[in-house]
């Protein structure tokens, strides 16, 4: 079996921590490693999604004299000086793999730093060895729930909280935009995005809203200790689709007790209800047209809906990736009528099937993108994403406008290459 | 040591008068954002410009996932580099049972795939902490492929910066020289950073036409052939400290004498800098065109600048460069400069920094370790403009002038590429400190 990585190695839990941390306003990463990692993430985030880490993340500069002599004295200075300069309302200590292979204990780091500084503090320790990005994103978001949220003084009957959004979502920006806006539309606030634009003060009150709607599955294991520890219930669906979206917003209405006005859906699918017949003539049949996609189940599950339950393409190739519930989203697509379903393929089975199927659309991360160099009409739709930014918030692939979004840019595609009318 | 509280942070400067060999220039703070680029990622980023290699870079994911982030980032740029990495992430289990078994496998996978003209092994921290025997392993493993492999150690955490992974890198490369006759008229040069084809540069070029011929170049575009060919060569010029160690070890190994420096910014200097070559050739030179042309230049461009006043950072984040010849180029141009970021002094530094003292000339030094301290320190000295690695400096309200475009020029040329720079203040500088005032002003109020 191949050791080595062609395209790129599986993202560990420190990324997904840090992804997630990043969501944190007022919160400050501090980094126990060496300068490299951070000097490496301040271009390469910035370049990936306009994502600023300054004042927001810190290196404690670890180096060999550290390792020698000790590194607490330098950590703890480090926590002092951010403490005192800038102020955080949460200062988040995170392992690296230099300081896990130490077996620096963060832990006794935070209890004995504690008390020396006002901000509270918390310690991030997989450092790279608890797994994948999506494991780290979950146990991150586990932490803060069960380290920050505090009692609730009363229940908001019309907030909800949305957990599972960060920035290592494809499209999150828009995507929570207009979950945002939908959700305007039963007249229902979001309260806390875990994590996303937030801030400690909110994540504290977030057992306050009546609902937590979980996007995607990493959300799944915070929503559930919110339950069982502050009796909170929780949706865990994503609207893709117009009948998708409609469902959803029922599904939402019915756990908040209101019922959703059919005038506004109506208007809603007026505006932005297209379904690819609309489009297809004689001379564009896009119906015709196969496609592939790769992606979190979230992102498979809700374009296959929207091209193939709902637009009527065939969708002859689906790859899952990192998900718990393989079996279950299996079982969906199947349903759906999907004829190939890979899970967390090799780059060289990833070619092989889209070599065997030969879509003529496929969707997917920029790298899966690039090992599909015979599609002709290729979509962003997937993490990571380096060849194109992301950070206007208006071009969702979530809800009516995200399925009028998709259908555009699809359809900008496939104009672009009229080759394929002839594949 | 002046010591001024600026947005609450504590700014600990040095003053150019204050200045010795036993001073050093302290950190600004624990914390640090962003921090120095690692030598792993310096060295990556080199390697993928010797034609026909392989990189097998072994280290944490986090270090992978950057080094191929860069790499296709890298290759959405002008002169793309091509991305020859292969990954070998490091798992718990190989801190336990180490990684030979691994490595080797990795090997002859490559060599499975299209056997590389050489393979360089990169090392991070972590493979360093470990301590595991790359050499060792490298060399029994040489024994059983056709290519040469070569191990370059980039660990961070051993210095603060990228100098001693380059050093390293750069010394790695005698391991695929070859003795051959030595042609008298080829030269080899190292050490020119951001420059594909450091023989176009000026000085490659100048030498061209004096009949030399440009043998061995790195980093650039170079290939296996040409490294081992690099002993041919009767000189070796070393464009930045760290590539002293390779010349040295050739001198050493195959008698080749070496001329090191770091790059001029006066017309004299730059004078004196092609009189040394000249001398080390034995040929004359007569660059009075080329001087008085830039000197005319100097004077066009001090008519507009006059009495303006800068915070001079340096050219990149890794230190290159006579940065206090390039103050003595500044006062040239009735500029004054009202501070400087420093990582270290060099010693080739020191000569200049002197005669400033000398002359009087004075202005606080701050460490350039941390961009948060750096900002605070250029918005606290209000100059006219801030010319250096601008690219950490998005918020300040005063014009940036970047010197990315310099790197990679040398002689005449860099400086005059400087001159346009400094007459050509980028616009649109009045936009970033209205956003920010706006939202000083009115990012907290109350919308309900």
């Amino acid at each position: 079996m191949t050791c080595l990585k062609k395209g790129f190695p599986e993202a560990s839990d420190y990324f997904g921590t840090v992804w997630t941390l990043l969501g944190i306003n007022d919160g400050i990463i501090l980094e126990h490693g060496s300068t490299g990692t951070l000097s490496y993430h301040v271009m390469n985030f910035r370049r990936m999604d306009a994502i600023d880490l300054k004042k927001k993340y810190f290196s404690s500069g670890l180096n060999e004299a550290d390792l020698v002599f000790g590194q607490e004295d330098k950590l703890i200075e480090a926590i002092c000086e951010i403490d005192n300069d800038y102020e955080p309302k949460l200062i988040a200590l995170v392992a690296t793999g230099i300081s896990q292979t130490m077996g620096m204990d963060l832990d006794g780091i935070v209890k004995e730093g504690q008390g020396m500084i006002k901000s509270p503090m918390l310690a991030f320790t997989g450092g790279g060895f608890a797994g994948h990005y999506r494991n780290g994103i979950e146990m991150a978001l586990c932490q803060l729930v069960s380290s920050l949220v505090k009692e609730p003084v009363g229940r908001q009957k019309k907030q909800v909280n949305i957990i599972g959004m960060t920035m290592a979502d494809y499209n999150y920006r828009s995507d929570l935009s207009e979950i945002r806006r939908l959700l305007s539309l039963l007249d229902v606030r979001v309260h806390a995005v875990l994590c996303q634009d937030t801030d400690v003060n909110t994540i504290e009150t977030m057992a306050e809203s009546a609902l937590n709607l979980v996007v995607h599955d990493t959300g799944q294991k915070a929503a559930r200790y919110l339950q069982q520890h502050f009796d909170m219930p929780y949706l865990q669906s994503s609207p893709f689709g117009i009948q998708g979206t409609v469902q959803w917003l029922e599904m939402v209405g019915t756990q908040l007790g209101i019922t959703v006005n059919p005038g506004v859906i109506a208007r809603e699918i007026r505006q932005y209800g297209k379904i690819l017949s609309d489009f297809c003539t004689m001379l564009t049949p896009y119906q015709n047209l196969h496609v592939g996609i790769s992606g979190s189940s979230v992102y498979v599950l809700g374009l296959t809906r929207i091209l193939k339950k709902e637009g009527g393409m065939p969708v002859d190739l689906a790859v899952v990736k990192y998900d718990p519930d393989f079996s279950e989203t299996e079982g969906l697509l199947k349903a759906w009528g999907v004829r190939t379903i890979l899970q967390d393929p090799s780059e060289d089975c990833l070619s092989k099937a889209i070599n065997a199927h030969r879509p003529q659309i496929f969707f997917g991360d920029s790298n899966d993108l690039e090992i599909a160099e015979q599609v002709h009409v290729k979509i962003h739709s997937d993490f990571p994403c380096y060849d194109q930014f992301q950070f206007y918030d208006q071009t969702p692939f979530m809800g009516f406008r995200g399925n009028a979004c998709l259908l555009q840019t699809l359809l900008n595609a496939v104009s672009r290459h009229p080759e394929v009318w002839g594949l | 040591m002046e010591r001024t509280t600026m947005d609450k942070l504590e700014i600990k400067a040095l003053c150019l008068s204050q200045l010795d060999r036993q001073t050093r220039i302290e950190k600004t703070a624990m914390a640090q954002y962003p921090g120095t680029a690692c030598g792993f990622r310096v060295v990556t980023n080199n390697l993928q410009s010797i034609k026909n290699s392989r990189t097998l870079l072994v280290g944490s994911d986090s270090c992978l996932f950057n080094a191929r982030l860069t790499m296709k980032l890298c290759s959405m740029m002008a002169n793309p580099l091509t991305d020859n990495l292969a990954l070998l992430p490091v798992t718990n289990g190989d801190l336990i049972f180490g990684m030979d078994k691994k490595i080797r496998s990795a090997v002859d996978e490559i060599s499975a795939q299209k056997e590389p003209a050489v393979l360089f092994v990169v090392t991070t921290c972590i493979i360093e902490m470990i301590g595991a025997e790359l050499d060792i392993l490298v060399d029994t493993i040489c024994q059983e492929v056709s290519f040469p492999i070569v191990v370059i150690h980039t660990e961070q955490f051993t210095c603060n910066g990228p100098e001693t992974g380059l050093e390293n890198m750069m010394k790695s490369l005698i391991q695929l020289m070859k003795p051959q006759p030595v042609n008298k008229k080829s030269i080899n040069l190292w050490g020119c950073i951001h420059n594909p084809f450091p023989g176009k540069s000026e000085i490659g070029q100048w030498l061209i036409g004096n009949g030399y011929q440009i043998n061995a170049t790195f980093p650039g575009q170079t290939s296996l052939a040409q490294l081992e060919n690099a002993p041919g060569a009767s000189l070796n010029l070393v464009m930045g400290s760290y590539g002293i160690p390779l010349a040295q070890a050739m001198e050493s190994l195959f008698g080749i004498p070496y001329l090191a420096f770091e790059m001029p910014c006066t017309p004299e200097a730059i004078g004196d800098l092609y009189q040394k070559i000249a001398n080390q050739l034995a040929i004359t030179v007569d660059l009075q065109e080329e001087s008085a042309c830039l000197k005319k230049k100097i004077a066009h461009t001090k008519k507009m600048l006059l009495g303006k006043t800068c915070v001079l950072g340096m050219f990149h984040g890794m230190q290159t460069g006579r940065i206090f010849n390039l103050v003595e180029l500044f006062a040239q141009l009735g500029i004054r400069v009202k501070g400087l970021l420093l990582r270290e002094v060099l010693d080739e530094d020191w000569d200049d920094l002197q005669r400033l003292q000398l002359q009087g000339i004075d202005f606080p030094i701050l460490q350039a370790d941390n961009s948060i301290q750096s900002e605070a320190f250029i918005n606290r000295l209000q100059p006219d403009f801030y010319c250096g690695d601008s690219a950490e400096f998005r918020d300040l309200e005063i014009p940036c002038v970047s010197l990315m475009p310099v790197l990679g020029r040398n002689g005449f040329e860099a400086v005059n590429t400087l001159l346009q720079l400094l007459l050509k203040i980028p616009e649109a500088q009045e936009i970033k400190g209205y956003r920010k005032k706006y939202l000083e002003k009115w990012g907290n109020y109350d919308l309900s």
